[in-house]
């Protein structure tokens, strides 16, 4: 069996320096620049885009969202409409409170100039009731009648 | 050397596939860009683009006091695409009961080859929400304007109605359809894939303008609630009954039997949508005599106090034998009108002559339309002299051959209260732009008729007509009143007066001196009594009462209802009951009960009307509140001991003075 003899042959090249080629590295970092400006640009055009569907959808649903406080405040004038409607208050007044019309005689009417105050409450002497008279007094017109 | 071969064939092959996957992205963009382009350009639109029509706002009715009559608001409206429904069957047994629609019907509807199918339109909120929930494939929802009356029959006649499509049929929503309907608005709206909207151009909608009306939804009310009574008690064919403001010719309240409910009006009889007040012609009677008298007047050929002989209650005019109700004898002009007497009146008209009289008739505004901003008015019928026969003069004397509507009336004795001004009768008194303000506003116009001496002649005479006369009826409870009764027989099949049928009439104003309100009440064929003393006259007592307490008009004379006084007390330095305050010392003086047992009036003061109500409720005491806002006075005051149901009177007042 023959026998192979290698011979390690040591290259010792530590010491060489590759030659700094600036042409190349300038070109790189052109390429490198113009390529990000261009991602960048690309990426704020992205982002604007995206940004203005965002606010579109934000600006249609607050637009609906007022549309619809719109609606909701018509539908609750309607409803105060039809509350205020003289018959079912008549009919509450007289079947549930037992209001009655008052005759013309119950009527004040106060002058638009009168001064309106908030009188302070002054508890009222009770008078014994032998006193007072607790008839209804017919008038004069009704007692000619 | 073999490798490097390899290498460069790989190369080569894939160069070779990248550029045929490049040539045929190529291509292929070639023909979405260039050779379908339009096509796909319109299919993207379809997509991502939607234009909908925004219908206008149809604009508010309002009456005087800025209650709302007529409100628009926004509901759901099923539309079908036929395209995209599965299942026809399926989808018309499951729509069926929830929009009432027969499944035939729908069927019918959705078995369309168009890409479009209104299922139905103008659906309630709970109809729209069940179908909302069914989510049926092919079955869309589009939002509308639906027209409400909230206050339903209130007003029916002058507010109108409208069709489906929001277009005024009646009333004021037929008159000013143009101003209130608005103009429509478009609205561009671009969608995602989804669906989602993200961007709308918009062509805004131009809303309606508003409308505010003279009328007083509680006058107005008054007035509906006795027609109601009226025609239930009567069983008359046709009620009308205005009221309107003598000092402008404003209407206040303008009512009619049968009535409807603008919300339905599909579901009444077209008779029932017919604003008889200003459409239906009728023969006035006795109500006419006013119109007599202030000729007579105008032409100095009579005085109240001139004395007539009404010859025991018979005429023959030109060959008519006219009889009078009762056999009168000598009457003074005021009493003629007071006892009604047609003999009188025929007598009185004689002496103006046809042309003097016809003049004056149209001077007071008959046979022609007195321009309400209404539609359907008639104009009566009120022949010039020249077609009048030689009778004609006994007969429209006492309101026969001629024809008249209630309004033409209540104008004409709104004249007579107002001092002889004939005004023009109008309902709208603003119209109001939400953006634009104020485009219109109506301003009393009105031109004399009569001369003030005149009417003040007529307003005594009227007044005794009350007092005295055939409307005793109409005597009102705590006020003056003044008016005229008719009762006009109708005309019947065979052309001659029936025996059976009557209008019956009051025509008047209250208070008598410095008139609030003028009013007519005409009943169409009352059954059983038919006189207008007895039919109509009570009805205008009832409003007329009801009105001025309203309108907070102080009596103008003493009341015969009974009433509640406290008597003095007889050692009054001790005993009387003292009001808390000045102010309501205001309320002493004015009858209020004020007994004495075993409850104790509460602290009503600053207290909302619901509160003090509540409290009365418990404590069992009835309350009469005046005016509305926090209880700021009241009487008896609190601490006093008073009985079970004893009245208590509290004011409130939003206004509060320091």
């Amino acid at each position: 069996m023959p026998i192979e003899v290698q011979f390690e042959k040591r290259i010792i090249n530590h010491h060489v320096v590759r030659e700094a080629d600036s042409k190349s590295l300038r070109d790189y970092v052109v390429v490198t620049m113009v390529a990000a400006m261009f991602l960048l640009g690309l990426f704020v055009y992205a982002w604007q885009h995206y940004e203005w569907i965002q606010y579109g959808y934000r600006i249609e649903e607050a637009q609906k969202n007022k549309e619809q406080l719109a609606e909701i405040g018509r539908q609750l004038r309607l409803e105060r409409a039809s509350l205020r409607d003289p018959r079912r208050i008549d009919a509450i007044a007289r079947r549930d409170l037992g209001m009655m019309v008052p005759a013309p005689g119950q009527l004040v009417t106060f002058s638009a100039d009168a001064p309106l105050t908030i009188p302070k409450p002054q508890p009222a002497q009770p008078i014994p009731p032998q006193q007072a008279d607790l008839q209804p007094q017919p008038t004069a017109l009704a007692a000619k009648r | 050397m073999k490798n490097d071969n390899s290498l460069a064939q790989r190369v080569y092959v894939l160069i070779a596939v990248m550029g045929f996957w490049a040539i045929v992205i190529g291509a292929r963009l070639f023909f979405l860009h260039v050779v379908h382009s339009a096509d796909y350009r319109q299919r993207a639109e379809r997509q991502q683009q939607r234009t909908l029509e925004v219908s206008p706002r149809r604009g508010v009715i309002y009456d005087r006091n800025g209650n709302e009559l007529a409100v628009s608001v926004k509901v759901d409206s099923v539309f079908a695409v036929p395209d995209e429904i599965e299942d026809l069957h399926a989808t018309a047994k499951t729509l069926s009961p929830l929009v009432g629609v027969s499944k035939n019907d729908l069927i019918e509807k959705l078995d369309s080859p168009r890409s479009f199918v209104w299922v139905k339109r103008k659906v309630s909120a709970a109809q729209g929400a069940a179908l909302r929930k069914a989510k049926l494939p092919g079955i869309y929802f589009q939002k509308e304007d639906m027209r409400y009356y909230p206050k339903r029959e209130l007003a029916s006649h002058v507010l109108g109605y409208v069709d489906i499509d929001e277009k005024g049929l009646g009333g004021l929503e037929y008159r000013y359809n143009d101003s209130i309907r608005g103009e429509a608005g478009r609205v561009l709206i671009m969608t995602d894939a989804r669906g989602r909207s993200f961007n709308s151009i918009e062509q805004p909608v131009a809303p309606g303008a508003n409308l505010v009306t003279t009328i007083d939804q509680n006058i107005q009310y008054i007035v509906e609630k006795e027609i109601a009574a009226t025609a239930e008690k009567t069983h008359a064919k046709g009620i009308s009954i205005i009221v309107m403001d003598p000092r402008t010719g404003e209407v206040l309240a303008m009512g009619n039997y049968p009535t409807f409910n603008p919300n339905q009006y599909a579901k009444y009889s077209p008779q029932a949508w017919i604003n008889r007040a200003l459409s239906h012609n009728y023969e006035p009677g006795s109500t006419f005599k006013i119109v007599t008298a202030a000729s007579v007047f105008e032409e100095g050929l009579a005085d109240p106090a001139e004395l007539i002989d009404c010859q025991n209650g018979v005429i023959t005019v030109f060959g008519r034998v006219i009889h009078d109700w009762k056999r009168f004898g000598l009457l003074s002009v005021k009493q003629i009108m007071q006892n009604s007497s047609d003999v009188g009146a025929i007598k009185l008209a004689l002496r103006l002559g046809d042309e003097r009289f016809a003049d004056h008739i149209a001077r007071l505004g008959f046979g022609k339309s007195t321009n309400v901003d209404l539609p359907g008015e008639e104009h009566g019928l009120a022949r010039p002299a020249s077609r009048w026969t030689k009778s004609s003069v006994g007969s429209i004397a006492m309101g026969q051959e001629i024809s008249v509507t209630a309004l033409q009336t209540v104008r004409m004795v709104s004249a007579v209260a107002n001092g002889g001004i004939l005004y023009q009768p109008y309902v709208v008194k603003r119209v109001q732009h939400p953006e634009k303000g104020i485009l219109s506003e109506t301003e009393p116009h009105g031109e004399r008729a009569i001369s003030a001496e005149t009417a003040a002649k007529l307003q005594d005479m009227l007044e005794a007509v009350v007092t005295d006369g055939t409307a005793k009826s109409s005597k009102l409870d705590g006020y003056t009143a003044a008016g005229k009764t008719g009762t006009a027989q109708k005309i019947d099949e065979t052309g001659r007066y029936s025996a059976t049928k009557y209008v019956a009439s009051f025509a008047g104003f209250a208070p008598a001196v410095n008139p609030a309100i003028s009013m007519i009440v005409m009943i169409d064929e009352p059954v059983g009594a038919h006189h207008g003393g007895d039919v109509a006259a009570p009805v205008f007592k009832r409003i007329a009462e009801q009105v001025l307490r309203y309108m907070s008009l102080p009596p103008d004379v003493p009341s015969y209802a009974p009433q509640y006084v406290v008597k003095e007390p007889k050692r009054p330095a001790e005993r009387t009951v003292k009001p808390a305050t000045t102010a309501s010392a205001q309320l002493v003086g004015l009858n209020v009960t004020t007994d004495f047992g075993d409850l104790i009036i509460p602290d009503f003061h600053g207290k909302s009307l619901r509160q003090v109500t509540e409290e009365c409720l418990r404590a069992g005491l009835r309350l009469q509140s005046i005016g509305s806002g926090a209880a700021v006075e009241q009487l008896p005051p609190a601490g006093t001991s008073v009985r079970s149901g004893a009245r208590v009177q509290v004011r409130f007042s939003s206004r509060v003075e320091r």
